[in-house]
């Protein structure tokens, strides 16, 4: 079949568009390579060494009595498949080969029995860190003064999960909520790592002439970076060193920022874990006008009561005032009460 | 006539590579967004057979907190029987699917339902044994008094174009969104499988959540009236409804309401205690008691009941006072009875 001119026009161009697609997709997924939170699950019990688990059940990666030197016995598998223990092995010489069996056992192992959820994480240093259940309160923990925090429990029932935190740091600035959903299996124990919270952020004030400092500053976890972000028609990328108690502050010039407008701000954390670099999920983003004033907030963060939570009460109150132009649940002033409001309310949940 | 013809055809190709230019010009709009899905996208059931197709969404590496999502199916062949909200990523309902309304889904052939997850959702964490990404389940049943009736072999369950997902921002910033829809074929040969639900509801043994239950007053809700808020989840089969007593002083037996949060009470004086029963699509249960804030003092409530209840309250009251002076009695009585039978036996023998 003969095509037409046109025809033949049309793949032409239709052809480099493809090519130049190809393009713009590989720049939009390469240009976005940084490394996100890792986070991983691995659930100890199941008989297979995954994420951070040095063994489980009887799988020991490969590893036996042998491999520490010994020829009989077992190894075990403890600390919720963390460690393993030779206090099971032990050398018996048989004349230079092993003894009567032959070769050495691979390990025993006693399975957990219960349902049971470990996690580990990252806050800011010597705070409590607030952990909720499907947007409940059910927990609050320490931090350590390198930010390390852990929590376990046993009372929770196998199936999805939604776990959420959020702490408070030095300077009471609350963090945003980083909720992890994933499902809990029964009988055997689920460990998360990488339960590391963002940065928190606030600004010396929220009305600035044009061309003042501007000093933005918050907390992480300690000797890590910080990238912040602040946008403007074009987005203005800096990176700064948090010291060892995880404070960070930066000098902000806002000369290059529109006048009369609003901008905001957002930070992440870029540190090494573990042998991984690893950059947080965004903090919660702050604004700020660049001129002579701008009008009030009303309600602010969806705190429609105004007790300094956004919970259970708040959400009755966005349910009561839903389809109405009610100013205070009416978050992104679109006139009306509705979704991107509960979008808002999500976003900033205390529980 | 023969060039009308190759005109039609020349037509009909540019059309083609109109279609394909286009499909080259888009491609990279379709490569990106948060996606919903209906899974199994395929599937081949019997008449009488009872099938779930479970809602998943695929974050595409975005975070999102709330969802508001449309299916429609086509409601003269499949019934709704149930939705399965056991293995929901929804913590908070906007719009729950209750059992109650599945008569109006099957009459409109459409289901809505919306919620939130405080926080957001990111995606699947690495190494989780579940997907952890499913919203709801629906549960179809495919009549077996349709053979003969059937024209279509293959019918489609599709999300509706308004369905809207959105990005965990602090914004309200509405999220690219796509859809995959499920293409269904119906045999009329198959042989009818088990009822998974009916399994699953049998195997559901357990509660709701524990849940707590708390008294609000706010000046601009209800018109400053008290209210109750309450929420909780159930990881099998998922809260079906919830049910809201209030007791009054001297009573015993709930009258149950159906209610939702925010849930207005009636005895604003507070002398109620108040019972929230939560319960799940099995029928399992859990009930949270509130006490009483304002407990009227004895003699109020002695006023405000009628003779017989205050009889009922007092023998409840001092039923062990009462037992041991009735027993009492009937010692008394024996003794009596037994010194006059004696009396008169000794009189009658003399």
């Amino acid at each position: 079949m003969k095509l037409l001119w046109k025809e033949k026009a049309f793949l032409i161009i239709g052809f480099f568009l493809t090519i130049g697609n190809f393009f713009i997709f590989c720049e939009k997924v390469f240009s976005q390579v940084e490394i996100p939170t890792i986070v991983a699950l691995s659930v100890c019990g199941d008989g297979e060494v995954t994420g951070y688990e040095v063994c489980d059940g009887t799988d020991f990666a490969g590893k036996n009595c042998g491999t520490y030197g010994y020829n009989r016995g077992t190894l075990l598998c403890l600390n919720d498949c963390s460690s393993i223990s030779t206090e099971n092995c032990w050398f018996e010489k048989t004349g230079g080969g092993y003894g009567p069996g032959g070769g050495v056992p691979g390990g025993s192992y006693t399975p957990p029995g219960q349902t049971k959820l470990v996690v580990y994480g990252k806050a800011y240093p010597d705070t409590e860190v607030n952990i909720l259940k499907d947007g409940k309160t059910i927990a609050k923990v320490n931090t350590d003064s390198q930010a390390n925090f852990s929590y376990q429990t046993t009372d929770i029932t196998p199936g999805v999960q939604s776990l959420s935190f959020w702490a408070q740091d030095k300077f009471g600035l609350k963090s945003i909520l980083f909720t992890l959903t994933f499902e809990v299996l029964p009988n055997v124990v689920t460990t998360v790592r990488g339960a590391y919270l963002p940065p928190t952020i606030s600004l010396e004030k929220n009305v600035v002439k044009k061309g003042e400092i501007l000093n933005i500053f918050g907390q992480t976890i300690p000797d890590t970076n910080i990238l912040l972000f602040v946008a403007s028609p074009k987005e203005i990328k800096k990176e700064l060193k948090a010291n060892e108690k995880g404070e960070w502050k930066d000098p902000f010039d806002t000369t290059s920022l529109e006048d009369e407008s609003m901008h905001t701000a957002k930070s992440q954390f870029k540190g090494i874990f573990e042998g991984a670099t690893v950059v947080s999920s965004y903090s919660k983003f702050v604004t700020f006008y660049v001129g002579r004033g701008k009008p009030g907030e009303i309600c602010p963060g969806a705190d429609l009561n105004q007790d300094g939570k956004v919970n259970l009460t708040d959400f009755s109150i966005l349910m009561y005032y839903w389809g109405t132009d009610n100013k205070c649940a009416d978050q992104n002033k679109n006139g009306k009460v509705d979704f991107p409001d509960f979008s808002i309310m999500m976003y900033y949940w205390t529980g | 006539m023969k060039n009308q013809k190759s005109k039609i055809k020349n037509q009909k190709y540019n059309l083609k590579i109109f279609v394909l230019g286009l499909v080259f010009l888009l491609f990279p709009f379709f490569s990106f967004g948060a996606m919903l899905y209906l899974e199994p996208s395929e599937g081949e059931y019997g008449l009488g057979e009872h099938f779930g197709i479970k809602i998943r969404l695929d974050t595409e590496k975005e975070c999102l907190n709330v969802i508001n999502v449309g299916i429609h199916f086509p409601n003269d062949i499949l019934r709704v029987e149930d939705i399965n909200l056991g293995d929901s990523i929804i913590n908070l309902w906007v719009k729950r699917p209750k059992t109650e309304e599945i008569t109006e889904f099957n009459q409109k052939g459409e289901i809505w339902f919306s919620g939130g997850i405080p926080g957001g959702y990111c995606g699947v964490i690495a190494g989780d044994p579940g997907q952890s990404n499913v919203l709801a389940e629906i549960r179809f049943f495919l009549p077996s008094f349709l053979v003969g009736e059937i024209n279509q072999e293959e019918l489609e369950i599709k999300f509706l174009e308004n369905s809207e997902v959105y990005l965990n921002d602090g914004l309200g910033t509405k999220a690219n969104l796509s859809f995959k829809p499920a293409k269904i074929k119906i045999s009329k040969t198959k042989p009818v499988t088990e009822n998974e639900w009916k399994k699953i509801i049998g195997g559901d043994k357990n509660p709701p959540e524990i849940f707590e239950i708390e008294m609000r007053q706010d000046p601009n809700i209800f018109e400053g009236k008290y209210y109750l808020v309450f929420q909780t989840t159930d990881k099998e089969t998922g809260v079906d409804h919830y049910e809201i007593a209030e007791i009054p002083p001297g009573k015993d037996l709930p009258n149950w309401k159906k209610g939702e949060s925010p849930y207005l009470l009636e005895d604003q004086k507070l002398e109620s205690r108040i019972l929230v029963k939560a319960i799940d699509k099995a029928g399992n249960s859990r009930v949270v008691e509130l006490a009483a804030k304002n407990p009227p003092t004895q003699k109020t409530v002695e006023k405000k009941l009628s003779f017989f209840e205050k009889l009922v309250f007092n023998l409840k009251k001092f039923y062990k006072e009462i037992i041991i002076i009735a027993l009492f009695v009937v010692i008394i009585l024996g003794i009596i009875i037994y010194f006059f039978k004696r009396r008169k036996k000794s009189q009658n023998n003399l």
